[in-house]
C-alpha cells in the first residue's frame, strides 16, 4: 500500500495533523516514508478534491483535517481494499 | 540545506504562495538528505507539468526551441561554396536530330568520370580534404562525403541550344573550395578533350566562368526560426494533453529537428534537397520523434509500463545484435570500367561471364569449397553482378562474399576477363597485335575496392530494428500480462 493520498487520509482519521506529523504517523503505521515532495503533492491533490482542509495554525506548521467527503472517499477505498484482502486471504487458505 | 531550498523554489509561484511557508517548515523539521532533494525536484517538476497553463507552456517551449536552435547555429562550421560554369559547345557535324539525347549521354559520362572514386581520391589526397574521414585506409568515407559536396548540373544559356554546366563544391575553407572546384572543372574539360578524339563526341567543353566563392551558411535566422516554430508547435500540442497529440507533436518536431541537425552538420544547403535528402531526413526525424513521444506517453501511463518498454527495447536490441553476429559477414568489392568512344559489345561481357569463364574464376579463387560445380555456379551468379548503365558507357562489376580480399580478387579477375575478351574480339576481326581501336578502348575508372566494412549484415540497422520492435512489444507484453492476471 503505497498510495500517498490514501495514506494521508488514513493518517488524518486519527485527528488533525501538520505535514511532519503526517509523515511520522505514516512511517509508524504503514512503514512507508513519504518524501516531502510526495507528501505535499498528495496534500495539494486532496485539498483540491475537497477531501481535506486546513485548520487554524499556531505557527508555520499548517495542520489539516479530514472533511466529510474525504471520510466517505476513504471508507469507499478501504471497503474496496477490504474485499480484495478478504478474497485473497480466503484463497490463500485453500492453497 | 541550501540546495533543497533552491529546489523548493522550482514549484509554481501560485503553489508556493499557498504552501511555501508550511513546506519550508516541514523541510526544517525533517532535516532533509539527498533522497529528499530528488523527491522535492520530482515533486516540483510534476507540479509544474500539472499546473502550467497554455500561456506559460507555449512561449516557454518556443523560447527554448529558439535558444537551442540559436546555440546549434553557433556550433556550426562555416561553409563556402565555390561554383564555376562550363560552356558546352555542340560539335558541328552532330546532326540536330538526337542532339539532345547524345548531349545528355555525353554529359552523364563526364559527370560519372569526375565523380568517380579514382578522380576524387586523387584530389582528396592532393588537397588533404576531409582529414577525419581520410584517415581510413581506403578513403571510402572521404570519397562518399565529397560526392555529396560536389554538385554538377546543367544550366540554360539564353540564346544557345546547348546547355552550360554548373560545377560547385562546398567546403569549410573558401580558398580550398575554389582550388578544388577549378581542379574538377579542369578534369572535366580534359576528359572532354580526350573524348573529342572520337568523332562521335557530340560536344566539347570550355570554361566560361572560373570558380567564384561565396559563404553559404550557417543561415542563423532560418535556423532560429525553425527552432522557434518547433517549440511553438510542441507547446501548442502539448498543452492540449491528449496522448495522440503528444505523439503527433513530437513526431513533427522530430522531423523539423532532423532537418535542423542536418543543417548543423553540413551547412545550409537547400539546393541538395530536391534530390531526396530532405524527405528521407524528415521521415527519419518523424519516426524518431514518434518513438520519443510514445515513450513520454508511456511514462505518463505509469512507471511500470515505461519500464516494460525500456526493457523490451534493450532485450530486442540485444537479441537482434546476437542474431546479427550469428549471420555470416559478407563484404562487397566493386570496380567500374569506362568505355571510351563506343559501347563494349554486350557479347564481350557475356563471354567474360560465361559458364566456362565463371568456372575458371571459381577454381582460381577457391570459391565455395566442397560444393558441386552446379551449385557453385548458381551461387556465383547470385553473388556476382555485372551491369552496364548509362547506355553501356560504363561496366560496373560487384562481387559479394565472406572474405574482403577474395571479393577484390574475383572482381579483378572478372574485369581482366572483360578486357581480355574485348581484345580477343578485335584480334579475331582485324588480326593480332594491331593497336586497340578507339571504339574498343576500355579503361579501369575505379579499380576493385578492398572493402573494410561488411556489406551485410548492417549491425547498426539490425540493432535499431530490434530496439524499436522491443520498445513496441514491451508495453503490449505489460498489458497482456495485466489482462491475463486480472482474468
Amino acid at each position: 500500500m503505497h498510495d500517498p493520498t490514501l495514506l494521508v487520509l488514513a493518517s488524518l482519521t486519527d485527528g488533525d495533523k501538520h505535514g511532519y506529523a503526517i509523515m511520522e504517523d505514516v512511517r509508524q503505521f504503514a512503514g512507508v516514508r513519504l518524501g516531502p515532495g510526495t507528501l505535499y503533492g498528495a496534500i495539494t491533490r486532496l485539498e483540491q478534491q475537497g477531501w481535506i482542509r486546513p485548520v487554524a495554525a499556531e505557527d508555520r506548521r499548517q495542520p489539516y483535517t479530514l472533511t466529510a467527503a474525504g471520510l466517505r472517499h476513504l471508507k469507499e477505498q478501504v471497503g474496496s481494499l477490504d474485499r480484495v484482502l478478504r478474497t485473497a486471504l480466503e484463497r490463500l487458505e485453500r492453497v | 540545506m541550501k540546495l533543497i531550498r533552491f529546489a523548493s523554489r522550482l514549484y509554481p509561484a501560485a503553489w508556493r504562495a499557498r504552501y511555501g511557508v508550511e513546506f519550508e517548515a516541514l523541510l526544517e523539521d525533517i532535516g532533509p538528505g539527498w533522497r529528499d532533494l530528488w523527491n522535492v525536484l520530482a515533486g516540483a517538476l510534476k507540479m509544474q507539468m500539472t499546473t502550467s497553463s497554455f500561456w506559460k507552456v507555449v512561449p516557454a517551449l518556443a523560447a527554448a526551441g529558439a535558444l537551442v536552435a540559436g546555440i546549434t547555429s553557433f556550433t556550426m562550421r562555416p561553409a563556402y561554396e565555390s561554383a564555376g560554369v562550363i560552356r558546352v559547345k555542340a560539335a558541328a557535324e552532330t546532326p540536330n536530330a538526337g542532339l539532345d539525347l547524345a548531349m545528355a549521354q555525353h554529359l552523364d559520362r563526364l559527370r560519372t568520370y569526375v565523380l568517380s572514386r579514382t578522380s576524387l581520391a586523387h584530389i582528396i589526397t592532393e588537397e588533404g580534404l576531409y582529414p577525419n574521414e581520410a584517415q581510413a585506409e581506403t578513403l571510402e568515407g572521404a570519397v562518399a562525403r565529397m560526392q555529396r559536396d560536389v554538385r554538377i548540373e546543367p544550366v540554360g544559356v539564353p540564346g544557345e541550344r546547348a546547355p552550360a554546366l554548373s560545377l560547385a563544391f562546398r567546403y569549410q575553407d573558401p580558398s580550398t573550395a575554389q582550388r578544388v572546384t577549378r581542379k574538377l572543372m579542369a578534369e572535366m574539360v580534359h576528359d572532354s578533350e580526350l573524348a573529342a578524339r572520337d568523332s562521335s563526341t557530340p560536344a566539347t567543353l570550355e570554361v566560361l566562368d572560373a570558380a567564384r566563392t561565396r559563404s553559404i551558411g550557417p543561415n542563423r535566422p532560418v535556423i532560429i526560426a525553425v527552432g522557434l516554430a518547433a517549440g511553438l508547435l510542441l507547446g501548442c500540442l502539448y498543452a492540449v494533453r491528449r496522448w495522440w497529440r503528444v505523439l503527433l507533436s513530437s513526431a513533427m518536431v522530430g522531423a523539423l529537428l532532423a532537418v535542423l541537425l542536418d543543417m548543423a552538420s553540413s551547412g545550409y544547403r537547400p539546393v541538395s534537397y530536391p534530390g531526396g535528402v530532405l524527405p528521407r531526413l524528415a521521415v527519419l526525424g518523424f519516426l524518431v520523434g514518434l518513438l520519443l513521444g510514445l515513450a513520454a506517453v508511456l511514462v505518463r501511463q505509469g512507471i511500470r509500463v515505461a519500464a516494460f518498454a525500456a526493457g523490451g527495447a534493450l532485450l530486442g536490441m540485444a537479441a537482434s545484435l546476437a542474431l546479427s553476429f550469428a549471420l555470416p559477414v559478407r563484404y562487397q568489392s566493386q570496380a567500374v570500367l569506362r568505355v571510351r568512344g563506343a559501347d563494349v559489345p554486350s557479347g564481350v561481357v557475356r563471354m567474360a561471364t560465361s559458364r566456362d569463364a565463371l568456372a575458371g574464376v571459381i577454381q582460381r579463387n577457391g570459391l565455395y569449397p566442397g560444393e558441386p560445380i552446379g551449385q557453385a555456379m548458381e551461387r556465383i551468379r547470385r553473388d556476382l553482378v555485372v551491369v552496364q548503365p548509362l547506355q553501356r558507357t560504363f561496366v560496373i562489376v560487384r562481387f559479394t562474399c565472406g572474405d574482403p580480399n577474395q571479393a577484390r580478387w574475383v572482381v579483378t579477375g572478372v574485369i581482366t576477363a572483360i578486357m581480355r575478351e574485348n581484345r580477343r574480339e578485335q584480334d579475331a576481326a582485324t588480326g593480332p597485335d594491331s593497336p586497340l581501336e578507339d571504339a574498343r578502348l576500355v579503361s579501369v575508372l575505379d579499380p576493385p575496392s578492398l572493402p573494410t566494412t561488411p556489406f551485410s549484415p548492417n549491425r547498426g540497422f539490425v540493432a535499431l530494428l530490434g530496439l524499436v520492435a522491443g520498445f513496441l512489444l514491451g508495453p503490449l507484453a505489460f498489458w497482456f500480462r495485466r489482462r491475463t492476471a486480472a482474468a
